[in-house]
């Protein structure tokens, strides 16, 4: 979840720039959140690794992007697709180990929660793979 | 079959009572379960066999003749040139890239059933497993029913679901043996995704998640109606979150579901890229999306003191719908994003299509559907279904929104498009179920009179009463449900039924027999020019190319084909010349009062095709003077001189001696409004008259038009022609 | 006419492929003093029964008669047999390889005829020849009106053909109502003649035809044809039943309707209840205590077949005209035990005879297979057949729970066949042992058992998996 505070914030700072104390709540709340995800991050090596890979995920999709807006053309429509939605899916399994990690759903112990992780990482790239041909 | 039923209902209503802790009780449930299953399964599947015992095993209808090729065809060639195969034997001169505009689901399914059996030892004809294909799965959507149902309530209330859904009209009547469409498949996955659903958003295990893309996966291969799950699980987690129920299960459950599933169903050729470029699919998107926000926002709020939280989630909401819609609208509008098909604003504008699309409004079950239909199909189910609907709303857990949400969309759809009645049923089964094991519970619980010593008898009277009652409605439903399927929903509709004088059930076969005489006596490229609603049969059962089928991708075609059958011989000689016609077959269904014939579709044929050629058909020119759509003498010479009403004619009063009289429209035509046909001539006609088929007839050999040659023609034999018919008393097989 | 002690010989043109043109002149050692021929046009194949005395004219003893046969002929027969005319005794006869080429371009080819005994020089011997061929009349005018009668012509020569010089001979056609002779260089000019008969002539040369003779008659019942036969029987020890299952390609070869076929013409024609050109209902005679008759073809069931005594009524989905074309599948089920023999010995072998037909009278069959299939595990001994087939296969086909090999299947390929030959029979002599008969059954449990074994193990690896 690391960049997307930045980018929100900063759009909504700009935004409401005329209301000066929605932009105090606005540089609170940033600051308050990424206080305690810092001491989030610290407190569990686990969380951190998580986090880092959804930075890099993030990162590969934004260069698949810009790539695509470079050479002005999707002609593998489905091997960008394929790419993109790749990073968007892992990101968005990773978010829901990352929440599991942080709190176990009942029923549903860390553990399984991790192989259940896997299992639906390895689907997701079994279908990437047969998509990107 | 009615002993089954019943006892399943009675002993699935008792269930709940046995709760004890005790292991034997325990097992005692288990081995009940189990039985209750089984008879359940028996009872799903032996209800759906009324055809086969009546009938034969045959396919049904008009799809699931397209559906039971495209299998044959893939048992035949391997799944890659499945999936490739383009098939020239349709839409001529166009062709069909078959592989590519079908939902590969069903045939790939029961592709696989068959190469499963013949590896264990039982090599069954391909036909006999796909007209037993649709029973066996309703047996697996009783299972999922009550796995669905379990969830939303308890197992006494998910048995009562199965046993509905097994039975109930309103899905047999697209699951009966020989029904062999994609809905057969479709529901059962609808019920198992939606199961899936529930358990992944109650637990928020990834597993259940990826298990819901997957068979969500599953039913977008198999039926265009997925459409219905991409949108209905998105409002479900919409309305969670406006109601301030988000938690981290929420998110865990539908990003796995929609990130794993929208990639998943981009692997289907038909749907390719629809999932992002459509708008059907965009709700689904934006649920993705907002779910980010709110899942950010959820992590800020607890941390953040909640009176500052409220303006800095007022003010990037507001600015969030902003972007959002202004981008959906700039996508649309620079075509990004295909806009909402027709068939999706007929759902919204019952007129729509009536007047932007004649050829979806042509189609019966594209009907809004009459208030009588919901009590016919489901009997009793349809007034326990607010009922339970209500219950559900006093309780009112997530799940429960879930089937909150599904009813209150499905009522009006079904309300609007007969087929979605469909989709209904489920939902009505499952509510119902739902209602009614809500008041076993309360009424059949005997426990705490028992205890008591003293016997309280308004009590017990009251308690009795009302559960004989129901228990009465119950039996009275399985008698309904065995009726209606028995008499509505068994006829294959390619075998037509009928009595003799003397009372002995006599088929009628008119259809395959004309379809078989054109597979063996025809050339083998022969091309058939029909109405479309024949052309899926032509080439399951006649094996012949045809013009244009049910698939009705092109509008201009079918138009066209419309044109030829609504314009006089000369006029559709030419047309059909053009699209290198050979045959022409129309169905005339006046010898043997059968209604759904050529004749009675024409004004259909006629409005597609002046949606093309305003100025050379008009629907008016076909109506008598007094505008009623006639086809005795009173007819209007339009009418008389097109090609449809001359064929189907043809020869037709001389049968009777002069006097031929229509008994679907219950006219008299005589010999004089029969015009004679020059163009064509009639190569074969079915025993009771109902398929007739015309061959386009050779350029005359001396050069003259053919309608030339006819009047000289009859000019010369007009004198020896002139003997009367006698009127012949004819042995009919009506 | 056709009793199975009958000893038939048909013969094929596949096996007897002539090298090109060799030219063979049988040995002018006989002559004919009397050369009779019987032509039988009533069916759709032609029946031929030739009486012939012959004498022989050599020196020497002789026993070796060679019958000339136009090729045409040769090449559709179906029955070919011998018989010495006083003594009701069947002879050895056979055919030859070698054909001769005739002056007009025509080719003989022959069946040799052994007698018994040699017939010393001088000495007369009487004999009949029956046989019978595919081909007959073809349809003359070839298109004619739905209420028109029917009308074959048969081209065939004028004088009996022999090898050998013939002192009398005699040509004779019956089967019909009405003959005419037909000339088509007289511009199409009918000649009346007596029935049947056309002529006697006298001293007629070897090798010589006559003029070309065209005899057109009356034929106005359908012509059919059954361009290809598949026959399968299944035999069940377990069930003690006999399956019969067959499939036709039915056509009428006969004329062809002048336009298109109308229902209106059709029904009217109908109520004048005669018989017609078109084929309306098949008649087959089936085996005792037959049970279970269907009748199917390729869009489902036809529910239009009855079944009277031993007899079953099919009728076709739409009535047969010339040129048209059926196929359909029918089949039935009979006790074992009219079929099967238990041989004695007690070594678990069986004899199993099935007749070769079962199709509707007045009938031709181009191709025949037909199969039979023995339970799994069976061994084939001997195979016989009355009629000889060109191919005979021992294969074996999967079914209903085979799990090892499959059925064992016996197939005999037959060409040129008509109804009448339908009476002789397959005897196929096999052993089948009760541990093989127990061995499928118990294969089948185990197989079962392996599945739920295999599924439970599943279902718990399963768990593990996600734990």
């Amino acid at each position: 979840m690391t960049p997307k505070p930045k980018k929100i914030t900063k759009t909504a700072s700009t935004a409401s720039s005329t209301a000066n104390t929605v932009t105090q709540d606005f540089k609170e709340a940033y600051r308050l959140a990424l206080k305690s995800y810092k001491e989030q991050v610290s407190s569990d090596a686990r969380l951190k690794l998580i986090d880092i890979f959804c930075a890099f995920l993030v990162v590969i999709a934004g260069v698949q992007t810009l790539f695509m807006a470079l050479i002005r053309d999707t002609f593998p429509f489905n091997a960008f697709l394929s790419g993109f939605i790749i990073c968007v899916g892992q990101f968005v399994l990773l978010i829901s180990l990352r929440l599991q990690v942080q709190e176990p759903f009942e029923g549903v112990p860390k553990n399984r929660a991790f192989g259940e992780f896997v299992i639906a990482s390895l689907i997701l790239h079994f279908t990437t793979l047969h998509f990107i041909n | 079959m009615v002993t089954t039923g019943k006892s399943t209902i009675a002993e699935s209503a008792k269930t709940p009572v046995l709760t004890g802790k005790s292991s034997l009780v325990r097992w005692v449930q288990t081995v009940l379960t189990f039985t209750i299953f089984l008879a359940i399964f028996g009872a799903a599947v032996s209800s759906r066999l009324f055809s086969v015992i009546r009938f034969e095993s045959i396919i049904h209808e008009f799809d699931p003749w397209f559906n039971f090729r495209a299998t044959k065809y893939l048992v035949t060639h391997s799944f890659l040139e499945f999936l490739n195969w383009f098939d020239d034997r349709t839409w001529y001169p166009l062709g069909r890239v078959t592989g590519g505009t079908l939902y590969p689901g069903l045939m790939t399914t029961s592709g696989a059933v068959w190469h499963l059996l013949k590896r264990i030892g039982l090599p069954v004809d391909i036909r006999n497993v796909c007209v037993m294909f649709a029973p066996a799965f309703s047996g697996i959507t009783a299972l999922a029913t009550y796995h669905f149902t379990k969830e939303i309530k308890d197992s006494g209330a998910g048995l009562l679901a199965a046993a509905f859904m097994a039975i109930v009209p309103g899905y047999i009547s697209r699951s009966v043996a020989g029904s062999y469409d994609n809905e057969a498949i479709a529901i059962t996955l609808l019920m198992v995704t939606f199961m899936f659903w529930i358990k992944a958003q109650k637990t928020g295990s990834i597993l259940h998640a990826t298990l819901t893309a997957l068979f969500y996966f599953y039913m977008v291969s198999a039926w265009g109606g997925y459409v219905f799950i991409t949108n209905l699980i998105p409002l479900h987690i919409f309305i969670l979150i406006l109601m301030g129920r988000y938690n981290a299960k929420l998110y865990s459950a539908y990003t796995t579901w929609y990130a794993i599933g929208t990639l998943a169903s981009m692997q289907i050729p038909f749907v390719g890229f629809l999932p992002i470029r459509s708008n059907d699919h965009m709700a689904a998107l934006g649920v993705f999306g907002l779910l980010q926000l709110v899942a950010f926002g959820h992590f800020v709020k607890t941390k953040v003191s909640s009176d500052k939280f409220r303006v800095v989630m007022i003010v990037s909401l507001a600015l969030i719908l902003v972007v959002g819609v202004a981008a959906l609208f700039a996508l649309t509008y620079f075509g990004f994003i295909a806009p909402w098909t027709g068939r999706f604003y007929s759902l919204w504008d019952t007129n729509y299509a009536k007047i932007h699309i004649p050829i979806i409004a042509s189609v019966s079950e594209h009907q809004p559907v009459a208030w009588p239909a919901f009590f016919f199909d489901t009997h009793f189910l349809i007034w326990l279904f607010p009922a339970g609907v209500f219950l559900l709303f006093l309780d009112l857990k997530d799940e429960h929104v879930f089937v909150i949400v599904y009813s209150v969309l499905c009522s009006y759809f079904a309300g609007v498009m007969i087929r979605l009645m469909l989709t209904l049923t489920p939902v009505i089964c499952v509510a119902a179920a739902v209602a009614l094991s809500k008041i076993f519970d309360v009424y059949l619980d005997f426990s705490h009179t028992m205890k008591n010593k003293k016997v309280n008898v308004s009590n017990l009277v009251s308690r009795l009463l009302v559960s004989s009652t129901f228990i009465f409605y119950l039996v009275l439903f399985v008698f309904h449900c065995t009726w209606v399927n028995k008499m509505a929903y068994s006829s294959p509709s390619v075998v037509l039924p009928s009595t003799t004088y003397d009372g002995r059930t006599v088929l009628i076969d008119d259809f395959r027999e004309a379809y078989y005489w054109l597979r063996l006596n025809t050339e083998e490229d022969a091309k058939i020019a029909s109405w479309w609603d024949y052309g899926y049969q032509i080439g399951g059962m006649a094996d012949r190319t045809t013009l244009v089928d049910n698939n009705t991708w092109n509008n201009t075609h079918i138009a066209l084909v419309g044109k030829a059958m609504a314009s006089p011989e000369e006029k559709s000689y030419e047309i059909l010349k053009q699209l290198d016609a050979d045959y022409v077959l129309v169905i005339f269904g006046g010898l043997l009062g059968f209604s759904g014939d050529d004749v009675n579709k024409f004004l259909w044929m006629v409005r597609i095709s002046e949606g093309i050629w305003p100025d050379e058909i008009n629907e008016r020119n076909y109506f008598s003077a007094t505008g009623e759509y006639r086809v005795d003498s009173s007819a209007s010479q339009t009418m008389k001189e097109c090609l449809m009403y001359k064929m189907s004619y043809q020869g037709y009063p001389e049968l009777f001696g002069g006097q031929g009289i229509d008994k679907v429209r219950g006219q008299t035509i005589l010999p004089s409004d029969v015009l004679p046909l020059d163009y064509f001539e009639e190569v074969f006609t079915s025993e009771n008259w109902l398929v007739r088929l015309y061959q386009l007839k050779k350029e005359d050999s001396e050069g003259r038009s053919l309608k030339d040659a006819g009047d000289y023609e009859r000019s010369t034999t007009k004198s020896n022609k002139k003997k009367n018919f006698k009127k012949p008393d004819l042995d009919l097989r009506v | 006419m056709v009793q199975l002690s009958l000893w038939w010989l048909t013969v094929f043109l596949w096996s007897l492929k002539s090298v090109l043109c060799e030219q063979f002149q049988p040995p002018q050692v006989w002559e004919n003093v009397e050369f009779k021929r019987l032509v039988d046009v009533e069916h759709v194949y032609t029946i031929e029964s030739l009486e012939l005395t012959i004498k022989n004219i050599d020196n020497n003893a002789n026993s070796e008669y060679f019958l000339a046969l136009p090729k045409s002929t040769f090449d559709h027969l179906s029955i070919f047999s011998v018989q010495l005319k006083d003594k009701q005794v069947f002879i050895d006869s056979g055919f030859i390889e070698q054909t001769t080429q005739l002056e007009d371009g025509s080719e003989v080819a022959y069946g040799i005829i052994q007698f018994p005994t040699p017939i010393e020089p001088n000495e007369d011997v009487v004999f009949n020849i029956n046989m019978s061929y595919n081909v007959g009349g073809v349809p003359f005018p070839e298109h004619i009106a739905l209420t028109d009668e029917q009308h074959l012509l048969l081209s065939t020569t004028r004088y009996p053909l022999s090898a050998y010089e013939t002192k009398r001979g005699t040509t004779e056609f019956f089967g019909s109502d009405d003959f005419q002779e037909f000339h088509p260089a007289k511009g199409y000019e009918l000649e009346k003649r007596a029935p049947g008969l056309i002529g006697t002539w006298d001293n007629i040369r070897a090798f010589d035809k006559g003029p070309e003779l065209q005899v057109l008659y009356s034929h106005n019942v359908p012509m059919k044809q059954v361009v290809n036969l598949q026959r399968d029987v299944w035999v069940s020890h377990w069930a003690g039943t006999i399956q019969f299952e067959e499939y036709y390609e039915l056509l009428n070869s006969g004329a062809r309707l002048n336009k298109g076929f109308s229902r209106l013409e059709h029904m009217l024609d109908q109520q004048n209840m005669k018989l017609s050109h078109y084929c309306g209902v098949l008649e087959m005679n089936l085996p005792e205590d037959s049970s279970e008759h269907y009748f199917t073809d390729k869009v489902g069931m036809v529910t239009t077949f009855r079944i009277l005594g031993d007899n079953i009524y099919l009728k076709p989905r739409y009535p047969i005209f010339g040129g048209w074309k059926y196929n359909f599948t029918t089949g039935w089920t009979n006790p074992l035990t009219n079929f099967l023999r238990v041989s004695e010995g007690g070594d678990h072998s069986y004899i199993i005879s099935v007749p070769l037909l079962n199709g509707p009278e007045d009938t031709i069959y181009d191709d025949v297979t037909l199969s039979l299939y023995l339970p799994e595990g069976a061994k084939v001994e001997t195979i016989g057949s009355a009629t000889p087939s060109i191919n005979t296969d021992v294969t074996a086909q999967k079914s209903y729970l085979d799990l090892n090999n499959g059925h064992v299947k016996v197939t005999l390929n037959f060409k040129n066949l008509i109804d009448q030959v339908g009476t002789g029979e397959l005897l196929v002599k096999y052993t089948y042992d009760h541990e093989t008969a127990y061995k499928k059954p118990l294969n089948v449990a185990i197989y079962i058992f392996t599945a739920l074994m295999g599924f439970f193990f599943l279902k718990s690896v399963n768990l593990n998996v996600s734990n």
